[in-house]
């Protein structure tokens, strides 16, 4: 085993051994099992900053092991891997501050911090599976390590979400399994492979594949909450703000974004799909989700619903640059995977900590609040109006190579989609931003905590003022080597031959 | 002295950073005169000689730069005069109180990127600097408790958002066929598509928006007549002339431009000029008087512009008019601020408190109300009501009761049977087999 | 000698019933040791075929070992051995001094049905594994129990008697009771295909396939936790075997009509058990439910006959019998901790028994058929069979068993995050119980991992080889 096939389990196993040690600490021991986390979180950190600087110098990092003959589990790290690795390596070192914070004296921690971990291995296991098999491997554990997160409150209005969550994403796994095998059985392999695997199959099983193909998207599309699959999202908002945070950002909803690239790119490769006429209905699906997301979010009251609708209609953009089959576009969906991570997370920091410190859930509750924690409501407006794609925010950044790349594929009412959902966007942000800075705050909160003169624990204000910086960053310095916007373009031209 | 030359670009980052820097809280409250001092490196780029640029290499998608050139150098110097007389008369000692604290670190904010608007190089750059200016302005603008001024903030912003909007669609499209967003390098492309025009026609109209010029002027009025002076210079200074500025950057791509637009720009301008001094010359208040000096002074732009785009060559030798007038109007608006500010202290002896001027809402106010109740009717009323009922009656089809209790007496049958169907499974088995063997034999 | 050593074992147990315990585990240790020693012998030089006493097949008695008959002990012997730590933890001294004994015996019996030659033998074991299994299920004590080890007897017996009337009418018809004389003598006559129907049927009903499943959730869910664990896990798989390897060696893989007719019944076994056991309000009960859900599954395996389909079904019986046995011992924890197992009210026996609940999980993912576990590979390889022989409703009947089966599950599971009240009084658990539970509960999980290796075992002596001729 050299240092090369070894990275990537070690990697894997980063986030794991803490959690699977976390569950056997003792509930008390607060100082060992967050140590034990930034351990892990930290560790995780550093051996993706090594992995990142040997791709950058052309190593290749893979381990295999066969589960049975010709059915390999293989974790390889390429391109479009390393940015969801990066991502929720980024986003779990901060949720893991943030969540230490949110839940100080809470019940059941170990627990809650132990499935954290779980849910933070599966996703890297599924950002760096190199088959299918794989990652359906991940991405069950990643539903079995997020079901307790979900329901950890214990309320019966979780258990329900919980119920839903799991018949949703269960059925969506057992049809994605049901569409690998039959691939399987048709092509013999399920290696992910840039620009596709299936191109030479004969062309009396295209039928069959474009069946597989939309059992695999109705799939991969549960957890990506495309209409009509995304019913478990808003009600999995019951779950604790680190939890929705990093469900949003980086875990479940990410996964099964990057599970339809996966499924486009290096299943069936951007030009067979094309050539089957599988990406506009796709692209069609997508940008209903994305105005159909808005549409909800707009009438919403409690805010955290808002932000989960508002997920469902921001996550489709990933799907929709995928599906417009056009390198700009591609590049604005796999930036986005990034950048509707970093936002989203602010904002659900933020609404965690306006829950957590003022007691308050509803929008209307919210007036005056920029007086009484503007630093939490100073990363609120920054991760909003990236949101809405004001420049130059990282949301902006991901509209613009979107809108373009859909003039480029001449399909001009994509951009009418995005401009829609843009005032849309607005449309529901901006009124939360008015109410919260320039409204007269109310004598009382609803169930307001002190902390001393600060506006809230350190823990708690710091991951959010974190991500949105880099929501700032991300955005004006884009094209900085390395961003993930440069890394975007990299992946796109493996996948496009060009 | 050349690590001097070297370092001077520097400045030009300096200048919007220095007021970025001033909005911070701590350092605010701790300095005396915070907008002032902001200023300073801006003063000090104004009475540098030449031109100067710098190449921000990572920043937006790549390209970006910050330049000071001759349209900037009198949108500085306008900039600097309005702002510093702007600060002066909101900040000085006699309301100084905490509201106003923190509307000066709006102002600062607003002032950054307006700044920054006005050095921008490429037009990727000067429409995020000025959008980010527009955001920020409605800070400034909302933050006085006056519900007028909040109604006209909410148009402002609507405005605003669809401008960005429009303006996002107009560089989308000349995007496509340029390598090179920069000002300098855009008046002489030739390879220019004939989509150039509509996205002409659809910045004109973005910056029409965002600069309140006629029919667009919704919002002005109301906001200028129930606010205090000093802010209605600010409305001058960062939204209507950084509206003009982009106006007249953009004039670069008017090469291949339609007759069209100029039409429409030169009906705009004549139609403003005139319902300005129509209104202007019965004035209900003498407040608005700023209001329509603001609308015929963009009114007379439009004219400008309109006659430019119809016949370039005229264009070519006056356009260096145009910024003239424009610092002209900005200057004149500066002084009759100030006067206005002073009359108003030396009346304020004799009238304590003013009255805010309420007007009632207008008729688009009244329609948008209407349109957005119904609309939220709609989506809190209408349609939970029916997802309810679509639910309930999915219920009514699930009746898990009756299937439970069906399968329950299937088990009871099954154990209850159980021997009379095992020995049915036995004969049927033997049965089939019997089968088999007298067809294979 | 693994029959021999727990049959002393069970002697030593009866003699000294003191020291039962003790004698006990000495013999489980001594059976793995002998069960690994073998394994070792097949592993190197190949198929094992041993005649008791010298005499060799026509007279004499048989033993014979391939891959198939090598893993099923192997997996009884990791049971066995999961069972009888725990047992010596869970028995208190009354209990054990029947249990051991008992348990020794059944274990003998299993072994040498896995290790039989011929057909009479493996009646004989049947019979004693059956009834060292009734009287297990009778310690309970008890109205319920005994009505349940009461019926189970009937069951057992007229199981058992329908398999020697058919191993009669093949002894009448062929003269010879040994498996390799007999697959070279059959003829297709009418009276070999009575004698399979007969065979069949009561194997099948020993087997617990719907419809013939009605007498195993009160005989399992009414015994104690480690006789549930082991009739779940081992018992039912012993006739499953014998009808295995009856079909495969006498019949060259089951006809077309009869192996649907097989599967059809296992489809129908996997639907209905998995509603039924997401219908129960006692946890023992939904466990038992859903073994007779499991056995569906492996009855699938009869209608897809291919290679894969029968590797898989192995892979199933293995890693079911792990998973069940560790589902039934955390059912015991919980029982023993809570004085219940009604499911509604397990909030505060979940909270509290964290560890017990981690193996039910861990066993309930592989019964879903989730990677990384055994229950994944053999559903994955049962799966690519029904899809490479076309037949993909099987396929789809495996998708829908797992949904329910997760259903199931996650009611059990989904108790865990009731916030409860927890300072009601309880019993402990002794800390054994929980970790036995849990060992076997991982072990399902490794034995997602170590596919490749365990498959070249099942080559061995290709049990399955006959099944490629189609």
């Amino acid at each position: 085993m050299s240092w090369n096939t070894l990275l990537p389990l070690l990697i894997v196993c980063s986030s794991l051994i803490p959690g699977l040690v976390i569950f056997f600490l003792a509930e008390e021991r607060v100082k060992t099992r967050s140590a034990l986390n930034m351990t892990g979180a930290l560790l995780k950190a550093v051996l993706v900053g090594i992995m990142l600087w040997g791709i950058f110098q052309g190593q290749y990092y893979e381990f295999r092991i066969v589960l049975l003959p010709g059915l390999d589990l293989v974790l390889r790290a390429g391109p479009l891997s390393m940015l969801l690795v990066t991502l929720s390596t980024v986003l779990w070192l901060v949720t893991t501050v943030y969540a230490i914070g949110y839940l100080e004296n809470s019940p059941h921690r170990s627990r809650f911090f132990g499935f954290f971990s779980l849910c933070v291995t599966a996703t890297v296991g599924v950002a760096m599976a190199g088959n299918l098999i794989t990652f359906i491997l991940f991405y069950e554990l990643l539903t079995l390590a997020t079901y307790p997160l979900v329901v950890h409150r214990g309320t019966e209005v979780a258990r329900r979400a919980g119920r839903n969550y799991l018949v949703y994403t269960f059925a969506g796994g057992a049809l994605l399994l049901f569409s690998t095998l039959w691939l399987y059985t048709l092509s013999g392999s399920l290696e992910f492979t840039a620009r596709g695997f299936l191109a030479s199959l004969s062309p009396v099983h295209d039928t069959a594949l474009v069946i597989i193909f939309v059992l695999m998207i109705a799939g991969v599309g549960v957890k990506a909450a495309l209409v009509p699959l995304h019913g478990w999202l808003p009600q999995a908002m019951v779950a604790p703000a680190p939890v929705s945070a990093l469900l949003h950002a980086v875990a479940v909803v990410k996964v099964g974004a990057f599970g339809i690239v996966r499924v486009v790119y290096d299943v069936y490769g951007i030009e067979f799909a094309s050539s089957l006429g599988l990406l506009l209905p796709l692209a069609i699906v997508a940008s209903v989700t994305i105005i159909y997301g808005s549409m909800r979010a707009l009438f919403q009251t409690d805010l955290k619903r808002m932000l989960a609708f508002s997920t469902v209609s921001q996550v489709s953009y990933i799907a929709l640059g995928t599906a417009l089959g056009e390198p700009v576009a591609a590049i604005g969906g796999m930036v986005h995977l990034v950048h509707q991570g970093v936002q989203k997370i602010t904002l659900f920091f933020c609404a965690g900590n306006l829950a957590e410190t003022l007691g308050i859930h509803k929008i209307s509750e919210m007036r005056g609040v920029g007086r009484r924690m503007p630093w939490t409501m100073l990363a609120f407006s920054v991760g909003a109006l990236g949101m809405i794609g004001v420049p130059p925010l990282a949301g902006f950044v991901s509209k613009w190579y979107l809108a373009s790349g859909a003039l480029d594929a001449g399909q001009g009412w994509v951009v009418l989609v995005l401009a829609a959902s843009s005032l849309l966007n607005a449309a529901y942000f901006l009124p939360i931003l008015y109410i919260a800075w320039f409204k007269k705050p109310p004598a009382t909160w609803p169930e307001e905590r002190k902390f001393g003169n600060r506006e809230t624990a350190w823990a708690l204000l710091l991951p959010p003022l974190a991500t949105a910086l880099l929501t700032i960053v991300l955005g004006l310095l884009a094209t900085a080597p390395l961003s993930p916007l440069q890394w975007a373009s990299f992946i796109v031209e493996l996948e496009f031959a060009r | 002295m050349s690590a001097i030359t070297a370092a001077l670009p520097l400045l030009l980052l300096l200048v919007p950073a220095a007021p970025l820097l001033m909005a911070q809280p701590a350092l605010r409250r701790r300095l005396r005169w915070p907008v002032q001092l902001a200023l300073l490196p801006a003063i000090v780029l104004l009475f540098m000689p030449g031109s100067l640029s710098i190449d921000l290499p990572w920043v937006l998608l790549g390209d970006s730069g910050l330049a000071f050139d001759g349209l900037s150098r009198w949108w500085l110097a306008m900039s600097i005069v309005a702002w510093g007389a702007a600060s002066v008369l909101l900040y000085s000692s006699e309301n100084a109180k905490h509201g106003d604290e923190t509307q000066r670190s709006w102002l600062l904010l607003s002032m950054a990127a307006q700044l920054a608007a006005v050095l921008a190089a490429d037009l990727f750059s000067f429409f995020a600097f000025s959008s980010l200016m527009g955001y920020v302005f409605y800070g400034l603008l909302a933050f006085s408790a006056n519900a007028q001024l909040h109604r006209a903030g909410r148009v402002y912003l609507v405005f605003l958002v669809i401008a960005d909007l429009i303006l996002f669609e107009s560089i989308l499209i000349v995007g496509r066929s340029l390598d090179d967003f920069a000002f300098a390098r855009l008046a002489g492309d030739s390879a220019l598509s004939p989509e150039a025009s509509l996205s002409l026609l659809l910045a004109f109209f973005g910056f029409a928006l965002r600069a309140a010029i006629w029919p667009l002027h919704l919002w002005l009025p109301g906001a200028i007549a129930s606010s205090r002076p000093a802010i209605g210079l600010c409305i001058w200074i960062a939204p209507v002339a950084t509206g003009l500025l982009g106006m007249l950057r953009w004039m670069s791509l008017a090469e291949v431009a339609s007759p069209r637009v100029a039409v429409l720009l030169l009906v705009s301008g004549a139609v403003a000029i005139a319902y300005a001094m129509k209104r202007g010359l019965s004035p209900e208040r003498p407040q608005q008087a700023t209001a329509h000096i603001i609308i015929a002074a963009s009114g007379i732009v439009m004219l400008a512009l309109g006659t430019g785009l119809a016949d370039a060559g005229l264009w070519k030798r006056y356009a260096g008019i145009l910024p003239v007038f424009i610092v002209g109007v900005g200057i004149g608006l500066t002084l009759l601020s100030i006067i206005r500010a002073w009359l108003e202290r030396s009346s304020r002896h004799a009238v304590p408190e003013t009255a805010p001027v309420i007007c009632d809402p207008s008729w688009y106010e009244r329609w948008a109300q209407a349109f957005i109740q119904k609309l939220r009717h709609l989506g809190l009323v209408s349609l939970p009501a029916l997802r309810t009922s679509t639910l309930n009656c999915r219920d009514k089809l699930w009746q898990r009761e009756k299937w439970w209790g069906r399968l329950d007496a299937g088990e009871q049958y099954f154990s209850h049977w159980a021997f009379a169907i095992l020995l049915a499974v036995i004969l049927s088995i033997l049965l089939v087999i019997v089968g088999l063997y007298s067809h294979s034999a | 000698m693994a029959i021999l050593l727990p049959l002393v074992g069970a002697l030593g147990c009866f003699i000294w019933p003191r020291r039962a315990t003790l004698t006990g585990l000495t013999s489980a240790v001594g059976v793995i040791v002998s069960v690994a020693g073998l394994g070792w012998r097949v592993a190197l030089d190949g198929a094992q075929r041993y005649a008791v006493g010298g005499w060799h097949a026509p007279l004499g008695i048989d033993l014979y070992s391939d891959g198939l008959s090598l893993l099923m002990l192997a997996i009884s012997a990791l049971v066995g051995a999961g069972v009888s730590i725990y047992a010596s933890a869970y028995f208190s001294h009354p209990g054990a001094r029947h249990f051991w004994p008992l348990w020794l015996f059944l274990w003998s019996a299993l072994n040498a049905l896995f290790l039989a030659a011929d057909i009479f033998n493996l009646y004989v074991t049947l019979e004693l594994m059956g009834l060292a299994a009734v009287a297990l299920v009778a310690l309970a004590g008890g109205a319920n129990a005994l009505r349940a080890a009461m019926r189970y007897l009937l069951v057992s017996l007229l199981g058992s008697m329908l398999y020697l009337l058919g191993v009669a009418l093949l002894y009448h018809g062929f003269g010879s009771v040994d498996i390799a004389i007999l697959a070279q003598r059959v003829q297709p006559t009418a009276a070999f295909w009575a004698a399979m129907a007969l065979i069949s049927v009561g194997l099948l009903l020993k087997t617990a396939l719907f419809p013939l499943h009605f007498w195993l959730p009160p005989a399992h869910a009414s015994a104690p936790a480690p006789v549930s664990a082991l009739l779940s896990a081992l018992v039912v798989k012993g006739a499953f075997y014998i009808l295995l390897r009856l079909w495969l060696e006498l019949f060259q893989g089951p006809a077309a009509p009869i192996g649907q007719l097989l599967g059809l019944l296992g489809a129908a076994a996997v639907l209905w058990g998995g509603i039924q056991a997401l219908r129960q309000t006692r946890l023992k009960m939904l466990i038992a439910y859903s073994t007779v859900a499991q056995l569906g599954y492996l009855f699938i395996g009869f209608s897809l006959d291919s290679v894969i389909a029968w590797m898989a079904v192995l892979y199933l019986a293995m890693s079911h019998a792990l998973a069940k046995a560790a589902m039934f011992m955390a059912a015991g924890n919980i029982l023993r901790f809570a004085g219940h197992d009604d499911i509604g009210n397990l909030n505060r026996v979940a909270n509290r028994l964290p560890l017990t609940l981690a193996a039910f999980s861990l066993a309930g993912m592989s019964a879903m058929g989730l990677p990384p576990s055994g229950g994944f590979i053999a559903k994955w390889m049962l799966l690519q069979a029904s899809l490479e022989t076309g037949q993909w409703w099987w396929a789809a009947v495996l998708v829908l068993g797992g949904l329910l089966t997760a259903a199931y599950v996650f009611k059990v599971i989904g108790q865990a995050f009731i916030q409860a009240e927890t300072n009601q009084g309880s019993s402990e658990v002794p800390a054994l119980m929980e970790w036995t539970a849990l060992a076997l509960g991982v072990a399902v999980i490794l034995l997602g991992f170590l596919a490749p290796q365990l498959l070249l075992l099942i080559d061995i002596g290709t049990p399955f080889g006959v099944g490629m001729v189609k």
